[in-house]
């Protein structure tokens, strides 16, 4: 039977499979290695979280535990401080997300469309500034805040996190952008829309892959913060990562399956995200990574 | 595409940015210096009352809380402004608290940060009142700095060694090692039970736990610190780290313990012979309450010396500060009253299993006849010193110089004296 033959019975050719042997076999076991080495702590995090408090260091280690209980659970969701931590997480990390997105869409339109002295020394400038862990700065933000009466709010966490998203944020739409072609562009100015209606009605919709891997990375950098969140939040706006810490890892106990359990039920929003928009995450990431 | 122009040139971007900048600066630098206003002594309690803590988890039933219950059951009209912090962030936290003005209320803090605290000259001096309470001396002579009575002490205890009766009986050693010697030999006799028991979970990690090894040095003679003047190169100190290196390449301790993470969940899991912990030994390891038998084989044990040199162990204790910005008299109150209230201290102890400083306590039936408390007392506590670096406001400065270096040797990646030669280098150097 030829591959015609077969193309014709199936309506499609079959794609033949570039390593075969040795070769194949390498790359399954490779895969599988892979594999245990990522899922492996995913699901020693789960059976911790089912396991009760006292089995946690059991030696021989227990790949399954002897007794299951959800336990930890039902703490995580009957402690109303922790749904506290959870509301304020998800209200600094919505908004410094948002925030994030909309300023550098307009910093990344003007440094991929526009052309003017310095435009290079600028996108350098803002990329440079990832050079600089947040914790550098974490002791200056305290006092800055505190000298103005902003700390323990709302609105010194969003803006330290909005201010370290901004320039991954920047970078990615940016390299989206310069894909879009610039006939777009031109095609709109000769129907005669202004440079607002081109940035909102043209490639803003047209920018959503790289709009949504933005705001994802905004996300996951703003909900998984510890250092700013202790640092400049009260009791009333502590978010998760110090809110965990200090509920499950005291001075005298830690409660691993507590932790555990809270460390999944926390991690779920962002993987919802994750599924629910990672077609767009792909194409938002890798443009501009390949000359077409 | 044709060029956009645009109304700035990159110079004057530059120069707007610039000015900008240095104004914020400015700014911020002239109201931080302008905060942190002096404190006030009404006589009157009552209002908010600030307390940073890391003994307090909101949301959760704590020891804590029954304390300020039961002194708001007394002043109804004292309001509670806690401030919870992770204990391991406690102190960079809480130094950025006080540099930054906030210096009103009470402040929990472990007797070992109180000399860095009282660097910023935040404290109240609450002689006066603390003289008057019947505090042990001892306590009241660790929660002093410079002379000054600069918190009032609120548990007391110390940290040293822990043994596990079961592992030694199977070992066939009775009593408990003195000398060096000894303890080296039970090592030895526990090794050889094999089961994957590490006779001794020493720190062996940089982290919080691997300054456990500067009371092995004082085990050995050394003083460590003598006005002032960090001395680790003498010939104490270089056997006590060739000892040390020795015990890892005879398989009598691990590489890589720290005392949270490892020792404490190994001993748990009774593959421990000896590990190093903290009075609050008996709730920190989280014993289930279905193996009684181990709970009840926990030995606190006088640390072994060379030759005829006392025991040594390191004093532990929290203290109630009182900061001198805001109303002092209801910061002042309430740490005294949680700290030497005889109901009160011993409802703590009931839930906390730290003794109280108090004589009246201390004495009680209650703390005196607790045979872990007891035990504790005669092997341990009786031997405690305070860290010999806790003198300087650097000192989890200096005692992670020291880890890095004993971490070095015991990699085998330098010499013993080598090590220490470097240590006692940065460290001189860091607290020039």
């Amino acid at each position: 039977m030829t591959t015609v033959d077969t193309t014709l019975r199936t309506g499609r050719r079959r794609r033949e499979s570039p390593l075969q042997g040795p070769s194949k076999l390498g790359a399954v076991l490779t895969v599988i290695v892979l594999g245990v080495f990522t899922l492996l702590p995913i699901y020693w995090l789960i059976v911790t979280s089912l396991t009760p408090d006292g089995d946690a260091f059991t030696f021989p280690p227990r790949f399954w535990p002897k007794h299951l209980t959800l336990h930890a659970f039902t703490t995580f969701f009957g402690n109303s401080q922790l749904t506290t931590y959870f509301v304020n997480s998800v209200v600094v990390t919505v908004a410094a997300a948002v925030i994030a997105i909309v300023v550098s869409s307009y910093c990344a339109y003007s440094l991929s469309k526009f052309r003017y002295r310095g435009r290079t020394a600028i996108a350098y400038f803002v990329l440079s500034t990832q050079l600089f862990p947040s914790t550098l700065l974490v002791i200056a933000l305290y006092l800055l805040f505190n000298s103005y009466h902003l700390l323990n709010s709302y609105f010194a966490i969003i803006l330290s996190y909005s201010t370290f998203t901004l320039p991954l944020c920047v970078f990615i739409l940016k390299n989206y952008f310069d894909t879009i072609p610039d006939e777009l562009i031109e095609a709109a100015k000769l129907d005669g829309a202004s440079q607002l209606a081109i940035i909102h009605r043209i490639i803003l919709p047209v920018a959503k892959p790289g709009l949504v891997a933005a705001g994802l990375f905004a996300v996951i950098r703003s909900w998984n913060d510890f250092i700013i969140a202790l640092t400049l939040a009260g009791p009333k706006t502590m978010t998760l990562p110090p809110g965990l810490v200090l509920t499950y890892l005291t001075q005298d106990q830690s409660s691993w399956p507590g932790l555990m359990a809270a460390s999944l039920i926390v991690s779920l929003p962002v993987i919802v995200l994750f599924l629910f928009f990672q077609r767009h995450l792909t194409s938002g990431i890798t443009a501009g990574s390949i000359k077409g | 595409m044709e060029s956009q122009r645009t109304p700035f040139t990159r110079r004057s971007l530059l120069k707007l940015a610039g000015a900008g900048v240095g104004a914020a600066v400015t700014g911020s630098a002239l109201a931080a210096c302008g905060s942190g206003s002096g404190g006030t002594d009404s006589g009157k309690i009552g209002g908010q009352l600030s307390m940073a803590t890391y003994s307090y988890t909101a949301g959760k039933a704590s020891p804590l809380q029954k304390t300020l219950d039961a002194y708001q059951a007394k002043h109804s009209n004292v309001t509670f402004n806690m401030i919870p912090l992770p204990f391991n962030e406690f102190l960079n936290q809480e130094m950025l608290r006080l540099v930054g003005g906030n210096r009103s209320g009470v402040v929990q803090l472990d007797i070992g940060w109180l000399p860095t605290v009282a660097g910023l000259g935040v404290l109240t001096d609450v002689g006066a009142q603390a003289s008057k309470l019947g505090f042990l001396d001892s306590a009241l002579k660790n929660t002093q700095v410079g002379g000054k009575q600069l918190a009032f002490p609120w548990v007391t205890g110390s940290l040293g060694l822990i043994a596990n009766r079961e592992i030694l009986d199977q070992a066939k050693v009775s009593g408990t090692p003195q000398t060096i010697e000894e303890f080296e030999s039970v090592l030895t006799e526990i090794k050889g039970l094999g089961k994957d028991i590490i006779p001794y979970a020493a720190a062996t990690k940089v982290g919080d736990s691997l300054k456990d090894f500067i009371q092995w040095m004082q085990a050995f003679g050394a003083t460590v610190v003598s006005n002032r003047t960090i001395t680790i190169t003498d010939e104490p100190c270089v056997q006590a780290l060739t000892w040390y290196k020795s015990m890892l390449d005879k398989g009598l301790i691990a590489p890589n313990i720290d005392r949270t993470t490892d020792s404490r969940p190994l001993y748990t899991q009774r593959r421990v012979g000896f590990y190093d912990d903290a009075i609050i030994a008996k709730t920190s390891l989280q014993i289930p309450a279905s193996e009684k038998d181990l709970l009840a084989a926990t030995e606190p044990v006088t640390r072994p010396t060379v030759g005829s040199n006392k025991s040594v162990s390191r004093s532990y204790g929290q203290a109630l500060a009182v900061l001198s910005g805001g109303d002092v008299t209801t910061a002042r109150d309430f740490a005294a009253f949680a700290t030497a209230d005889n109901a009160t201290v011993l409802e703590y102890f009931k839930n906390t299993a730290l003794p109280p400083t108090t004589e009246a306590a201390s004495k009680s039936p209650q703390v005196a006849n607790d045979p872990w408390v007891t035990a504790w007392t005669k092997n341990i506590t009786t031997y405690a010193v305070p860290d010999p670096f806790w003198q300087f406001a650097q000192f989890a400065q200096l005692e992670t110089l020291l880890g890095e270096q004993v971490e070095m040797a015991l990699a085998g990646k330098v010499s013993p004296q080598q090590a220490l030669q470097t240590a006692q280098d940065s460290m001189r150097q860091a607290v020039k």
